[in-house]
Order: C-alpha cells, then structure tokens, then sequence
C-alpha cells in the first residue's frame, strides 16, 4: 500500500535536520572519534586460510593442538579453518594420538553405530571444529574467551551491509558510513569503541517467514546480524558480473555457483554466518556471553535513532560450501541458558537454573507475538519458547567433550562453554550432492540430495517454524530444514538468453549454454534477495525505484 | 531419551500389533503402530542388528525393481560406509518393514515363498529375482498377496494398505480398501515421485525454474537393472 511504503522510505531526517547535523557535527565531533570508527570499521579483512584435516578430527586431536600451541604468523590465524568437511561413516576401532581413541568419542564412531550417526557424528565434530577457529580472538595476544575480543570471524567476515546496495542510488548505512544518529551515540558513550552496526530492520529482528520477533525476559527484541566471508564477497562483488545490486543482478547471465571448499587445493570455498544476540540488560553476566559493543539503529524511527549496546551471542549459524556438498554444509549453535527443551518442560526437570525466552510459567510455547512488531516499542508479552527436540545424545556427547577440551585448555572458566552444538544439517546423498556425473543440482530427482538430519531449528533463528519436529517428526515444507527452505533462494535475474527466446522445453539450456542460468536460484543463499529490486507502481504500472521489494 | 534394550523394543511393536489386532486393524490403530516404529523407537531400530531389515529390503528390491542400495542405502551388506552417503530416512523404512511384520505369519509365509521361488542356489539375477517376486502376487497363502501388494505400495507411494482390500470393489465401498498415509516424511519419500521427476501434491523439492532444466532421464536413480 502507497502509505505503507511512504512510511517506510522516509527513513531519514528532514532536511532542516540534516543542516542542523551539519553544524553540530563540525562544531561538536572530534576529528579522532571519526577517524577512529573509520580505523576499526576498515581493519585489514583478509581471506582466511584453511587446511585438510584427517577424518573426524575433533579438537582435542593434535592436528588441532599443535596450532593452538603454536606460534601464530602475522596475518594467520592461530586454527586453521577446515577446507572441507573430511567425515566418514566407516567404523573407527581407534585414532592414534587422538583422545578420541582414548575416550568417549571414540564410540561415536564404533560398530554399534549405522553409517548414518557415524557420518552425522564426523559432520558435528568438523562443526565444533569450525565453531572455535571462527571464534577465537583475531588479536594473536588474546586468549580463546578474553572478553569483548573481537573473533576471527567478526574481523575477517563482511557484515551483509557492507555487500549488498541496500538501494541503487546511495550508499548504505553501516560501520563505514554510520548514520548521523549513531555519531552522536557514539559521542555521547562512554566504553570501547563499537565493532558491530545493526540497523533494526526485517533482517534483524524478523523471524524467517515473517513469524515476528523473538523476545527475551526482559522485554528486547533479539537481533540477527550476517556476516559473508571474502569468498563471497568477492563472487558477489565481482568486477565482471557484479550480483550486490538489482541491475547487477538482472545482467549477469550465469548460473550463480559460489565457490566450494576444497582440501586438495587448500581453498576454503564460500562461508556464511548467522549470529543472534541479546541485548544485556543490568541482570546479566556477561561473562557468561561472548559479547560486542554494537551500534543499534532504528532507522524507522521519526527521527531516527541510535544507542550503543553490548550485545550477547545466543545463537551461531555458519555454513560452507565445500567441494563435494553442494548443498553447503549447515552448522548451529546456542547459548545453553536460551531455552529447555520440550521434555524438560514436560519432566520439570531442568539443566538450567533460568532462561533466556522461557520464564517456567504454563504459558503456551512458541507462539508467534501479537502485533504491531514494532522494535522501538516491543510487546510487554515476552516469548515463551522451549525447544521442540532434544538435542541428539550423540551431539551431547561431542559437546561434553568439546566443553571439556575448552575448560582444560584455559586458564579460567570460559563462556565458550555456555554453547553448544544443535546439530549439523548436510545432504546425505553423496553422488547427488558432489553432482557425479555431470547433473546439476537443478536436474537432480531431489536437489536438496537427502538432507540429514531432515529438519533443524536453532530456537533463536528459526523460533516459530519447530512445528512437530519432537512430537511427530516434523512436517516437510513446514519444519525448518536449512536445506530445503535455502533451496528455494533466487536473484533477480533475468533468464531470458539473448536471443530473446524464454529458457525452457525449445530452448534446452544445458545443451546449447552449459554456463547460462535457466533458473534464478542462488545457491542456496538469500543474501542477493537483500539488494533494493524495484516495487511495480500500482497506479502506472512503472518500476519505482525508491521502493525496494525487500522492505515488504 | 528412552533406552529401550533390543528385547523391550520387540515387545513393544509386538504390544503394538497386539493393540492394532484388537481394534480391528482400523487406520488409527495402523497410524499408531506407524508411529511406535518411527519415532520413540527410532534410535533403537537404527541399531545395526540389519539381517532382517535387509532380508526385507532384497525382497522390496525384487518387488519395486528399484535397487536395494537405494531403497535403503543403509542396509548395505558391509554397512562400513560408503562414499555414497547414508540414509536419513531410515525411520520411513524401517516403519513399512515393522508393518509388514505385524502378522508375522502372513510375513514368514512370504519370505519363505519368495526363497521358493527363487529356488536355493538357482542364481539371483534381476530377473530372477523379479519372477519370484512376482509369484508371490499369485500365492494362495492366506495374506501374502495382499501384504506383497502394500509391501509395493508402501515404497512407492507413502501408504500402508490394509490386507483385505479388494481391488475390483469400486462399484462397493465397503470393498475399497483401508489405508493409511505411514508419516508426513513417508508421503514425500514415495519412489513415485523420484522416478516420474516430480513431487507429491503439496510438497516440491524442485527448485523455481526447474521445468527450464532436461529431465535428469533417471541415470541417477539407480533403478534396479534386469539382467
């Protein structure tokens, strides 16, 4: 509707404002806040290196504790990220110099297990893998769990902002180009300078599918940030066909494909991450938190706002495309303290003292807030969510071990230990899913190439979309899996081959165009959904520009 | 999570069919023997014990024409793992062998038929396999057609058909057979599907723009081969 949009679009202050900014911002802004922010939002971003490890190595493998004994080389980081996933479903009778020989793991991998969990298992162990060389400082002088140290990936990851045209003809607000507001926040505060912008939109606070926002006991909206690594960034800005605009998008006649991960040539492939935080209040510890000071702007806000926030991580996504899972490979992680889970509810018998989303009361569970869904004014109602599955007790176990590993290995307790591993979702298909045989993934029976498990919600990011999944196994197209619902990803682009003939039964793409796209799917991404497409004007019928599809 | 040692896990689906007989063998009472298969003893079906389950999957191959490392990749004979990958909808399967189990008399009779007609150590070729297979839709035994057809129907399409339906009773409802839908994965997992290149109604894996796209012609499919 016209006046919905008109309420939207008109994001900035007015121009009157914008003078008045002007002259406060030349007489009151110091010269150094400016080029300090300038300084931490430009830091050397580089791509990360990575390594081929041995089957189902696990953190407590020296592979994995030579490095972090060792020195760390400028501009390397101290773990080296796996290139690929390096699993295998076949029985383990025992690894040498390997605790998992030695103790628990190591029956996770035994004759008592189907090739299924053996392989589900190699996957949840390359995710903790991940997990930590993604999480620990980037400062080679600080400890895993120093607090407020910015990780590897908050360093060396591009935060969605900086990728994507949020609109064809401006620049985007971001750490790099704070809007006016978060300037004077930033006056104002006292505290380390922020590392983290959030700009409170549907991305940030929205539920996938539209669900509404998820809110924690003390009232406040959680926040989703996401960040892409530079191999993605680099294939999305690419000089030759650039993807980070709606007409980049509309001319690039390709069939999207991110690069992969591959082990034999040492390339780490494309990485993409999802992290949910909570906004600390008085009550919290935040040494129970992996933690950043971040910006949080309101831009629908008349005029809009900005305050500084520290944030706490509650949820981790991170998922990577590799050589031979062209589906990509999905890992999630939560904050111990988010939620019980439905037995625990149903036996009253609790792992945790108190929840983040879940206050102990009868209230019913997971139920979508009531509208307006307004961050400025969240509900008084707070969520109550429990987690609809348990976690698996194989995934238990390869978390005690991981927390284990983590605890020994530091000095003191550390908050790495308050995360734990959902699950890790791959597509169990092999030939389908490293495409032998020359079918693309668009020509597969099933393109999503079996994925495994079939289902996986993480209660901070896919909230109200856990429908069955405890009681009845959950219900395909309805229950969030990562792969089928990123199946279904697509850009703007146009399909139609130069000829002007629509791809399709006259016009065999494959066959006469093996690298034009016949199908705007985007590999499983919705980050190029994220740049400003166009909005049809109703009233005559021509494409308005200042109107961004996205933003309805 | 339960642990339920193999023993107590038995006792249960026997519980179960137990239960089914009681009530008739209604849709609800299928449904829930459906569900005592594949949900709370899930993960101990998944315990590699797999001579029966394979034993079933042969006969499921020979009666489908699909290949029984595809019909149930898991129950590969070396079950070491296989480059191939894994199977993560075991639980589907294993529920259609735990229906076809719960006469166990109808079921033994059917094995033991099917061996028959195979003939000991007379080759296992394709099409062997395929003749003995077809005989058994021909048995005079009480059942064992009617469990070979909802053994077939329960492959392709999702569905567990009650035994004595009769497939010419259109003209009377009360003929028509009873069935009902095994789960929500069942209904999507149907080989229907696979082999005609598309989906159940109301479910779609494939992707917008796939009807741009040559059919993958079922190379990948890996339907069983006649020999």
């Amino acid at each position: 509707m016209p006046i919905g949009r008109i309420g939207i679009r008109a994001d900035g202050p007015s121009m009157l404002a914008r003078v008045a900014w002007v002259l406060v911002t030349a007489v009151y802004l110091t010269p150094a806040i400016v080029a300090n922010a300038q300084q931490l939002s430009t830091a050397s971003r580089h791509a990360l290196a990575c390594k081929k490890y041995p089957a189902n190595t696990f953190l407590s493998d020296s592979t994995v504790t030579d490095q972090l004994s060792g020195k760390r080389l400028p501009n390397t980081e101290l773990l080296a990220l796996p290139c690929s996933e390096e699993v295998s479903g076949a029985e383990v009778v025992g690894k040498p110099n390997s605790s998992a020989a030695e103790g628990s793991l190591n029956s996770l991998f035994s004759r008592l297990r189907t090739p299924l969990e053996r392989f589900q298992n190699g996957f949840d162990v390359y995710s903790w893998l991940t997990f930590v060389a993604l999480n620990l400082p980037a400062d080679s002088t600080s400890e895993l769990g120093a607090p407020e140290a910015p990780t590897v990936w908050e360093t060396n990851f591009y935060p969605l902002d900086e990728v994507m045209h949020a609109t064809e003809d401006g620049a985007n607000v971001n750490l790099k180009n704070l809007p006016e507001s978060c300037n004077v926040a930033r006056q104002k505060a006292s505290g380390p300078e922020p590392t983290m912008f959030v700009k409170v939109d549907e991305v940030a606070f929205n539920q996938p599918f539209k669900t509404g926002p998820l809110v924690d006991q003390q009232g406040q909206y959680s926040l989703n940030t996401i960040f892409m690594n530079s191999a993605m960034q680099t294939f999305i800005q690419s000089k030759n066909h650039p993807l980070d605009t709606f007409h980049g998008q509309q001319a690039f006649k390709g069939i999207i494909e991110f690069p992969p991960g591959d082990d034999d040539a040492g390339i780490l492939g494309a990485m993409m991450i999802k992290a949910s935080w909570r906004v600390l209040g008085k009550t919290d510890d935040p040494n129970e938190f992996h933690t950043v000071r971040a910006y949080r702007y309101f831009a629908q806000a008349r005029p809009s706002s900005c305050d500084i926030q520290t944030l706490g991580l509650v949820g981790f996504h991170v998922v990577h495309k590799t050589k031979n899972r062209h589906q990509w490979i999905w890992t999630t992680f939560e904050h111990v303290r988010n939620v019980p889970s439905e037995s625990e509810v149903r036996s009253g018998q609790f792992s945790q003292p108190a929840y983040f989303f879940y206050d102990g009361s009868a209230r019913a569970a997971n139920a979508t807030p009531p509208q307006p869904w307004d961050p400025l004014h969240p509900p008084a109602i707070k969520s109550q969510i429990v987690r609809a599955q348990d976690i698996g007790t194989d995934t238990q176990a390869v978390n005690a071990a991981a927390h284990s590993f983590l605890t020994r290995r530091s000095s003191k307790p550390t908050f790495w230990s308050h995360y734990e591993l959902i699950s890790t979702q791959w597509p169990a298909d092999f030939s389908c899913a490293s495409e032998l045989g020359g079918l693309k993934t668009d020509q597969q029976a099933d393109p999503n190439c079996s994925p495994a498990p079939t289902f996986l919600p993480n209660s901070t990011l896919e909230t109200y979309v856990q429908h069955d999944i405890g009681t009845n196994g959950g219900v395909p197209q309805a229950t969030s899996s990562c792969i089928a619902c990123h199946n279904n990803a697509v850009a703007y682009q146009d399909i139609q081959f130069d000829d002007g003939k629509v791809a399709g039964k006259d016009n065999p793409c494959l066959s006469k165009s093996p690298t034009q796209a016949c199908s705007p799917a985007s590999d499983f991404t919705f980050i190029l959904e994220q740049v400003c497409a166009p909005m049809i004007d109703p009233h005559t019928g021509a494409l308005d520009t200042k109107i961004c599809m996205r933003d309805h | 999570m339960v642990q339920l040692t193999r023993r107590e896990m038995i006792d249960r689906i026997a519980a179960a069919a137990m239960a089914v007989s009681a009530m008739g063998r209604s849709a609800d009472g299928w449904s829930q023997a459906a569900d005592a298969a594949s949900q709370e003893d899930r993960r101990l079906l998944a315990v590699p014990d797999f001579a029966d389950f394979r034993s079933f999957v042969r006969i499921s191959a020979a009666l489908t024409g699909i290949d029984a490392t595809q019909l149930a990749p898991d129950s590969r004979v070396d079950a070491t793992g296989s480059p191939n990958g894994a199977d993560p909808s075991q639980a589907v399967k294993q529920a259609y062998f735990n229906l076809a189990r719960i006469d166990l008399s109808a079921y033994d009779s059917l094995k033991r038929e099917f061996d028959q007609n195979l003939g000991a150590g007379t080759g296992q070729s394709g099409q062997q396999l395929s003749a003995a297979a077809t005989l058994l839709l021909k048995s005079g035994t009480p059942g064992v057609a009617d469990l070979t057809r909802s053994i077939i129907m329960a492959w392709y399409f999702g569905v567990w058909y009650e035994w004595t339906f009769d497939t010419s009773g259109e003209s009377d409802p009360s003929l028509k057979p009873r069935f009902t839908i095994v789960s929500a994965e069942a209904y999507t997992e149907g080989w229907i599907w696979r082999i005609a290149q598309s989906h159940a109604p109301g479910y779609s894996n494939l992707r917008f723009g796939h009807w741009a796209f040559p059919p993958g012609a079922g190379l990948e499919l890996g339907v069983f081969e006649l020999k």
